[in-house]
C-alpha cells in the first residue's frame, strides 16, 4: 500500500491504488532509462521526442511532413493525428506524399459537428 | 571504326570479338533491382542500374512496411495494414497472390520482423498478439512463429522479450536472430533462446548500455546487418555512438565505436565489408577497417534507409520523403534524384536477388 | 484534453478508465545533461479546491465517496481535516438527498492549508496527504493545468454486445388477476397463447450463438404464469442443456412464479433441474390478498402457502427468493420480511410497485418515505449480522452493496436492450420482459435476429449522458436514471429519468454507502463470502 492517509475500500478504489503503484514504478524506471542519450527514435517503442538532444529541432526529422507516415503509422509520434489504429484507418489514403499532397489529407470532425 | 578485314580468318576473329563484347555488354547491363514500399499501398520496384522505376505493384493492405524478397527472386513478402497482414507479392505477375492471415480468431497481431528461409517454403515472423475482448485488450507475450508458406499455418517457436523489431536467419538456418533491446539467438531445433548478445542490458556495469533500433533491414549486399548505437560512457559520462555489426551468416557480432554522436537511423555495409554508409539528416561514410568516420555531408531532408550497388560504387538512399537519391560512394556526390509516387515511410529498401523479374 | 466537468459518461466496468492527474507529470527532459525535473514540494502551487465528492462520518471514522468513478475510500484524521478545510463555511456536509454534494467550492491557498494543520501534523505528512487526496480525485490543485478525473466522451458499448440473459414469455396468460400486474393480468393486452416449443428452441439457439465469450448464459422462464406451460419448460431445459454443452457453455435457469402450480411433481422437477425460483408473494395473508387475487377477486394466499412451504422444504439445489411488491396499504416492510423469512425463504426482496401516479394501488409520497424508514431499520440489522459474518437475506441491501463494492459506473440503469432481452410468446425480441408484446419496443426476433439498428438507436438515446437532469447528481453512475419501464409507466417516456424517485434513491444509496463502510472496516471478508458471488 503506497497511501498512508487514504485507504481504498471498494474494488474501484483499489484500482486507484494499483494504478498509483504502477505509475510510481514506471516513473522510477523511466529515470533510469533516460541515462542513455536519446537521439532520433533510438529508444525502442518510445513515442518520439519533441526536441532533439540539444534542445532544438534540427536533429529531428526534416521536413516534419516527410516524417508523418513514418511516425504515425507505427504509433511513434505523440502528434495530434487521427487515430489510425481503430477508428480512422483511411484518413490519409488520398495523400500519397505528405510533403506534396498535404492538401488531400482528410479532416476528421467529432460526431455531431 | 573497324578497319576492313584483310583475310577471312581475321574477319571471323573480328566477328567473334564483336560477339564477345556484345555479350559482355549485355551482362554488364543486367539490372540490379530493389524494392521499397510507398504510401498509401504500393511496392515500387526500382532499377538501380538505369536509375528508374520499373513498376509499382498495389498491395491489398495500406502502409506497406517490411519487405522480404524470396531467395529465388520470385516473391516479396510484405507486411501491411498496421503490420497485421502478411502479403505474398508475385513479382512475375506483378500482383498480390494471397494474404496470409496469421491472427487466430479474436486476436490482432502486429508483426515486427519477417525472414524467409532459402528454399522459400518457411517464413519466420515475430508477432505481438493482442486479444480483443469485449471490453478490454489482453496483451500476450511477444513471440516468434514459424509459418508454412504453402498452407499459411503458423506454429509458435518461442516467446521473446518485449522490444524485438527484426529477425535474421543464419546461413545454416539453425539459428534465428531476434534483434530487440538485446540480440537473442533462438535455436530453432530446441525452440528457445539459447544465447543473448547484450546491448541495452550489459552484464558488466562498467559497460554502457547500447541503444539500438534495428528497424531497417538492408544487409543483402554484405551479409552484415549494421545498426547505429548510442550510449553514454559510464565512466566519462560522454555521449558516444558506434555501429553494431551483426554478421547474419554466422551470427557473430562486432561493435565499432565512432565517437561523438550524430543522429542516424540506419547503415548499409559495402559488399567488400570495408565501408559503411549511414543516414538520417546527414550521410556519413564510415571506414570499418580503421573504425573511423571518413566523411559527413548534410542532406537536404531526412532519410531512413540505404542500400548499395553490387559493385559498391553507388549508394541509394530513401525513406520519409518521396525520393530515391543516388550517390557516388567515393565522392558522396549526388548523382541522381528519382521521384516516387508516394512517401516511403518506415519501410525496407531491399535488393532483389539476381534473376528477379527477368 | 480538458473536458467540461459536467458531462460524465460511459466508463467500461472492468478496467479503471478515469486516470486522475498525477503529481508533477511534466515529461522528464530527454536532455542527458539535465537531471529529471523533480516535483517534491507543493508550496509553489497556488491552492487547492474540492472536487465532486461525498464525505461522510461513521462513529469516529471518516470516508469519502468519489461519484465520478464510484470509488470509496477511508480517510485518516488528517485527510478528513484537509477536506473539511476546503469546504466553504456555509456549506457544511450536504444532505444525501441533495443531488449536488459540492455546490460551492472555494480555493484555499496551500500557504494557508499547511499552517492551519501544522500544529497537529508534520509538514511532510500534510503534503503527502494532499498528494494522495489529489491522486484519488478528491481535490484539485488550482493554478496548475489540471484535468481532474477524465471522463471519456459518451460512446456506445462495443458491438455486437454479447447476450447473457433471455427472459422467455413462455405463457402469455395467467390464472391470477393481481391488480397491479404490469402484464395486464398475464397477457400484456394481447391474445392469450402459449409459446411453442419451436420458438423456445430458437430462443435458446439465439442466446447461445449471440453470447460471445460468456461461459454461462441464463434463461428465465416468465409470463404470465410460466408454469402454465410446464410441458414446454420440461422439454426446453433438456434441449438447452444439450445445446449448451455442444456450444461449450453452461445454461442456468430461473423462474418467476405465482406459486399456484407448485405440485410436488413440479417442485421435484425444479429441484432436479436446478431451476432457481423467485416466488411472487407480498407478505402475510392480510397484505398478500389485498392485491394478489384470482380474477374473481379472491385472495391466493391460502392456496399458495402450503405449496410455498413444500417448495422451500424440498427444493434445495438453488436459492429460493421471495419477491414482494409494495403497494398502497402494503408498506409494512419489516412485518412482511419476517413473515417471509419465517416461511423459509433464503432471500426476500421488496420492490415498490411500478405505477402511473393515479393508479389505485400506487404508493403515496408519505408511504414511500415510510417504506424508506423500514428499509433503513432492516439495513441496520443487516449490518449487525454482516459484521458477524451472517447474511440477513434482505436483497435490497445485498444489491446496493454489490454495486458499491464493484464500483460500477453505469451508462444504463440495467442490461435491457444490451445483454438482456425479453422474448415474446411468438419469438419476438423486446427490450426486456416488461416490454413483452409491445410493438413499439420490438427489437427483432429470435428467428430473424436482433434488429441492430433499433438497438443502436435505443442505446444512443438511453445513454446516461443524454439525461440532462442527471448530470450533476452524485448517484448518477449507480442509478443511471432508473428503470426504463418505470419511466415509461410513470412519465410516458422511455428515456426520461425517474424524477419522482430521485430523493428516495439518493437516500437509499446513501444508506447503502453507510452500510458498506460499516461492514467493510470490521469485516471485509463478508463481501468475499456473500457479495462477490452475486455478480454485479
Amino acid at each position: 500500500m503506497t497511501m498512508k492517509h487514504v485507504r481504498a475500500l471498494n474494488k474501484k478504489a483499489r484500482l486507484f491504488e494499483e494504478n498509483a503503484e504502477q505509475r510510481k514504478k514506471t516513473r522510477d524506471e523511466d529515470v533510469v532509462a533516460l541515462q542513455a542519450p536519446s537521439l532520433g527514435c533510438s529508444l525502442i517503442f518510445d513515442p518520439g521526442w519533441e526536441t532533439d538532444s540539444a534542445g532544438g529541432v534540427t536533429g529531428l526529422c526534416q521536413p516534419v511532413e516527410a516524417d508523418l507516415y513514418g511516425c504515425y503509422d507505427d504509433c511513434w509520434w505523440p502528434a495530434q493525428v487521427p487515430d489510425q489504429l481503430t477508428n480512422h484507418l483511411t484518413w490519409s489514403d488520398s495523400c500519397a506524399s505528405a510533403e506534396r499532397d498535404w492538401r488531400k489529407l482528410d479532416l476528421i470532425y467529432p460526431e455531431g459537428t | 571504326m573497324v578497319a576492313a578485314p584483310k583475310r577471312p580468318l581475321q574477319r571471323c576473329l573480328r566477328a567473334a570479338a564483336m560477339a564477345a563484347s556484345l555479350a559482355a555488354l549485355a551482362f554488364a547491363q543486367e539490372s540490379e533491382l530493389y524494392v521499397l514500399g510507398v504510401h498509401p499501398h504500393g511496392i515500387v520496384v526500382f532499377d538501380g542500374t538505369r536509375n528508374e522505376i520499373v513498376t509499382e505493384i498495389q498491395t491489398r493492405g495500406r502502409a506497406p512496411k517490411e519487405l522480404v524478397p524470396s531467395a529465388d527472386g520470385k516473391f516479396v513478402y510484405v507486411t501491411s495494414d498496421g503490420r497485421a497482414k502478411l502479403e505474398v507479392v508475385n513479382l512475375e505477375t506483378r500482383a498480390v497472390d494471397k494474404v496470409l492471415e496469421l491472427a487466430p480468431p479474436g486476436y490482432r497481431l502486429t508483426i515486427f520482423g519477417v525472414v524467409i528461409n532459402r528454399n522459400g517454403g518457411r517464413l519466420y515472423v515475430h508477432v505481438k498478439p493482442v486479444r480483443e475482448l469485449i471490453d478490454q485488450y489482453v496483451v500476450d507475450p511477444p513471440q516468434v512463429w514459424s509459418v508454412d508458406v504453402a498452407t499459411g499455418k503458423a506454429r509458435k517457436i518461442a516467446e521473446v522479450p518485449q522490444g524485438v523489431v527484426a529477425l535474421a536467419l543464419t546461413r545454416d538456418e539453425r539459428q534465428l536472430l531476434a534483434w530487440g533491446r538485446d540480440l537473442y539467438y533462438i535455436d530453432l531445433a530446441e525452440g528457445r533462446i539459447t544465447d543473448t548478445f547484450r546491448l541495452m542490458n550489459p552484464a558488466n556495469p562498467t559497460e554502457g548500455a547500447l541503444n539500438t533500433l534495428a528497424l531497417f533491414v538492408q544487409y543483402e549486399r554484405s551479409g552484415i546487418f549494421s545498426i547505429p548505437y548510442y550510449t553514454k560512457d559510464p565512466i566519462t559520462s560522454k555521449d558516444l555512438m558506434g555501429l553494431v555489426n551483426l554478421d547474419v551468416n554466422t551470427g557473430k557480432v562486432d561493435t565499432v565505436e565512432l565517437g561523438a554522436p550524430i543522429p542516424l537511423y540506419s547503415a548499409v555495409v559495402s559488399p567488400d565489408r570495408k565501408r559503411a554508409y549511414a543516414v538520417m539528416n546527414q550521410l556519413v561514410a564510415i571506414d570499418l577497417e580503421h573504425q573511423r568516420i571518413l566523411q559527413t555531408i548534410d542532406l537536404d531532408r531526412t532519410r531512413y534507409v540505404a542500400n548499395i550497388s553490387r559493385d559498391g560504387k553507388r549508394l541509394f538512399i530513401s525513406g520519409a520523403a518521396p525520393y530515391i537519391h543516388v550517390y557516388d560512394t567515393d565522392t558522396l556526390q549526388l548523382v541522381k534524384t528519382i521521384e516516387l509516387p508516394g512517401d516511403p515511410a518506415v519501410t525496407g529498401f531491399r535488393a532483389l536477388p539476381p534473376g528477379a523479374m527477368r | 484534453m480538458s473536458q467540461s466537468p459536467s458531462i460524465q459518461s460511459f466508463v467500461p466496468l472492468s478496467r479503471l478508465l478515469a486516470t486522475p492527474a498525477t503529481l508533477g507529470e511534466f515529461p522528464t527532459s530527454p536532455h542527458t545533461s539535465f537531471a529529471p525535473v523533480v516535483f517534491g514540494d507543493l508550496t509553489d502551487r497556488p491552492g487547492a479546491e474540492l472536487s465532486e465528492i461525498r464525505q461522510f462520518r461513521i462513529g469516529g471514522k471518516s470516508y469519502v465517496f468519489v461519484p465520478a468513478v464510484t470509488a470509496i475510500f477511508g480517510l485518516d484524521e488528517l485527510g478528513s481535516e484537509i477536506l473539511e478545510l476546503l469546504r466553504p463555511p456555509q456549506a457544511q456536509s450536504a444532505s444525501a438527498t441533495e443531488a449536488v454534494q459540492t455546490p460551492a467550492t472555494r480555493h484555499v491557498p496551500l500557504a494557508e492549508i499547511i499552517p492551519a494543520l501544522q500544529p497537529r501534523h508534520h509538514r511532510s505528512d500534510i503534503v503527502a496527504a494532499i498528494k494522495e487526496l489529489r491522486g484519488i480525485g478528491a481535490l484539485r490543485l488550482v493554478g496548475f493545468r489540471e484535468e481532474g478525473l477524465n471522463s471519456p466522451a459518451p460512446q456506445l458499448p462495443p458491438m455486437p454486445f454479447p447476450q447473457r440473459t433471455l427472459v422467455l414469455n413462455v405463457a402469455n396468460d395467467c390464472n391470477l388477476g393481481c391488480s397491479y400486474c404490469f402484464a395486464a393480468q398475464g397477457d400484456y393486452g394481447t391474445p392469450k397463447r402459449m409459446m411453442s416449443e419451436e420458438t423456445a428452441r430458437r430462443s435458446v439457439d439465439f442466446l447461445l450463438s449471440n453470447s460471445g465469450n460468456h461461459k454461462t448464459v441464463t434463461v428465465v422462464f416468465f409470463g404470465g404464469e410460466p408454469l402454465m406451460n410446464l410441458k414446454l419448460i420440461r422439454g426446453l431445459v433438456d434441449y438447452a442443456n444439450d445445446a449448451g454443452a455442444k456450444a461449450g457453455k453452461e445454461v442456468e435457469f430461473t423462474m418467476t412464479t405465482n406459486a399456484t402450480y407448485l405440485t410436488r411433481e413440479v417442485i421435484d422437477f425444479l429441484s432436479e433441474k436446478r431451476i432457481g425460483v423467485s416466488v411472487s408473494i407480498d407478505g402475510p395473508k392480510q397484505y398478500h390478498d389485498l392485491r394478489r387475487t384470482y380474477k374473481s377477486g379472491n385472495g391466493s394466499y391460502d392456496f399458495i402457502r402450503p405449496r410455498v412451504l413444500d417448495l422451500l422444504n424440498r427444493h434445495k439445489t438453488r436459492p429460493i427468493a421471495a419477491r414482494a411488491t409494495l403497494t398502497h396499504g402494503v408498506t409494512a416492510v419489516q412485518e412482511c420480511f419476517w413473515h417471509l423469512k419465517e416461511m423459509g425463504f433464503h432471500e426476500v426482496g421488496f420492490a415498490p410497485v411500478t405505477s402511473a401516479a393515479q393508479d389505485e394501488f400506487a404508493l403515496t409520497h408519505d408511504e414511500m418515505w415510510q417504506v424508506m424508514d423500514e428499509f433503513r431499520q432492516l439495513a441496520n440489522l443487516y449490518v449487525e449480522k454482516a459484521i458477524h459474518n451472517q447474511h440477513l437475506g434482505f436483497s435490497n441491501v445485498s444489491n446496493i452493496l454489490s454495486e458499491l463494492h464493484a464500483g460500477v459506473v453505469k451508462a444504463y440503469p440495467c442490461g435491457a436492450g444490451l445483454g438482456l432481452l425479453g422474448v415474446g410468446a411468438d419469438g419476438d425480441l423486446y427490450l426486456c420482459h416488461r416490454f413483452s408484446e409491445s410493438r413499439e419496443h420490438r427489437m427483432g426476433s429470435v428467428r430473424e435476429g436482433l434488429d441492430e439498428a433499433k438497438q443502436e438507436q435505443f442505446l444512443r438515446q438511453a445513454h446516461l449522458s443524454r439525461k440532462s437532469g442527471c448530470q450533476l447528481c452524485w448517484v448518477r453512475h449507480i442509478c443511471s436514471g432508473g428503470c426504463h419501464h418505470e419511466a415509461y409507466t410513470r412519465h410516458g417516456a422511455l428515456h426520461t429519468p425517474n424524477a419522482h424517485y430521485c430523493e428516495w434513491i439518493r437516500t437509499w444509496i446513501d444508506i447503502g454507502l453507510d452500510c458498506y463502510a460499516r461492514i467493510m472496516d470490521p469485516n471485509p471478508f463478508f463481501f468475499e463470502k456473500f457479495i462477490d458471488k452475486r455478480g454485479a
